[in-house]
């Protein structure tokens, strides 16, 4: 028993003896390392990549903040057209014109504007303004990176 | 920034730090470009498969899944790049390719009492001190590496340069463990057999 553990160590020493000496070979005469311009090129390639994909975005999302703006303002006239033709320009005006009559029949008043609110008129022009203004911000964003890139 | 893992590195380049993934650049572009060097064996095409690699795994960045190990993912990318500058120079017969494997498929140490392939093959045997006094000992082992098989060529590299464990190379060649270890103990004959050969001629 004692015999077959000496033999399994001094076995367990000559195998890593072996891994030793072919590490050494490898590690001391075969290992090529990097010219210094091989990292130089990595970073430009990656520098070159990373502008291509900013300046994509940032002209995607200038585009989308352009088409939601001109989209805006007809909406924005709709949606008011739309008031007009509810009848809720009328009893909102008549809460700025005879006030103080109106707290009599405050509820019935009430229902009237909430009937006759253009809620998908109005549902479009917060999401075109929402979008207008998340797509600006982002394009901002990417030209502020493109100049950080160009600088550096 | 240094003192983190690579994998701490890869979590911080997610999320829009470059500067991590200029570390993680910097701490494996030898290693990989050591690796493609020896895989290829054409120093121009290193120096365009290095680049490859590292703007393939910027690129990737997100798709690399948390828990798994960052150099094995990058040597896969490392290997794949090579293989395919390898194919569009034709270097290599491919069909040889799937035969170097076949032979650790057909018997497995699962069958019952056969040994594996791998376990077949001769134990590599010491290297002789004097051929490291060798003058020439770089020349005739960089010889001796370009008659191996790419694959080959590649466990060693892994194996003893970048100390990878025959898990994590099986993984990269994305073959068997006993491919590998069969691969690792045929390479190891071959070059003590051609390393031998030089030091009786003298």
């Amino acid at each position: 028993m004692t015999d077959k553990i000496v033999l399994s160590t001094k076995q367990m020493k000559q195998e890593q003896s072996i891994e030793n000496s072919y590490k050494i070979l490898f590690q001391k005469t075969a290992y090529k390392k990097a010219p210094y311009y091989v990292l130089l090129n990595i970073e430009n390639s990656i520098l070159a990549a990373k502008t291509r994909h900013d300046t994509i975005r940032g002209t995607s999302y200038a585009v989308i903040t352009c088409l939601t703006i001109a989209a805006f303002i007809p909406a924005f006239k709709s949606m008011l057209d739309a008031m007009v033709g509810s009848g809720f320009t009328s009893y909102f005006s008549m809460i700025l014109t005879d006030g103080a009559s109106m707290l009599g029949s405050w509820k019935e008043l009430s229902m009237a504007l909430i009937e006759t609110l253009p809620v998908l008129s109005i549902m479009a022009v917060l999401a075109l303004l929402i979008g207008s203004l998340y797509s600006m911000s982002k394009s901002i964003a990417y030209i502020r990176d493109f100049r950080a890139l160009r600088t550096h | 920034m240094d003192k983190y893992t690579d994998e701490e590195l890869v979590e911080l380049t997610k999320t829009g730090d470059d500067e991590s993934f200029g570390i993680l650049t910097r701490r494996h572009v030898d290693h990989i470009y050591n690796f493609v060097r020896q895989y290829s064996y054409i120093k121009e095409d290193a120096d365009d498969i290095t680049q490859d690699t590292f703007l393939k795994a910027w690129k990737h960045i997100k798709s690399f899944k948390t828990g798994k190990k960052f150099t094995t993912w990058l040597f896969t990318i490392a290997r794949n790049s090579a293989l395919d500058h390898i194919k569009k120079r034709k270097a290599f017969s491919f069909s040889d390719m799937d035969s170097f494997g076949s032979e650790s498929r057909t018997s497995s140490s699962s069958d019952g009492d056969k040994p594996s392939f791998a376990e077949t093959l001769k134990d590599p045997e010491l290297l002789s001190p004097e051929i490291f006094e060798r003058k020439e000992l770089s020349k005739e082992l960089n010889g001796a590496m370009e008659t191996l098989h790419p694959d080959w060529r590649a466990v060693l590299i892994m194996h003893y340069t970048d100390e990878m464990t025959f898990e994590e190379i099986a993984a990269v060649l994305t073959r068997p463990m006993n491919t590998v270890k069969s691969w690792h103990r045929r390479s190891l004959q071959k070059i003590r057999e051609t390393l031998m050969l030089h030091h009786n001629d003298r």
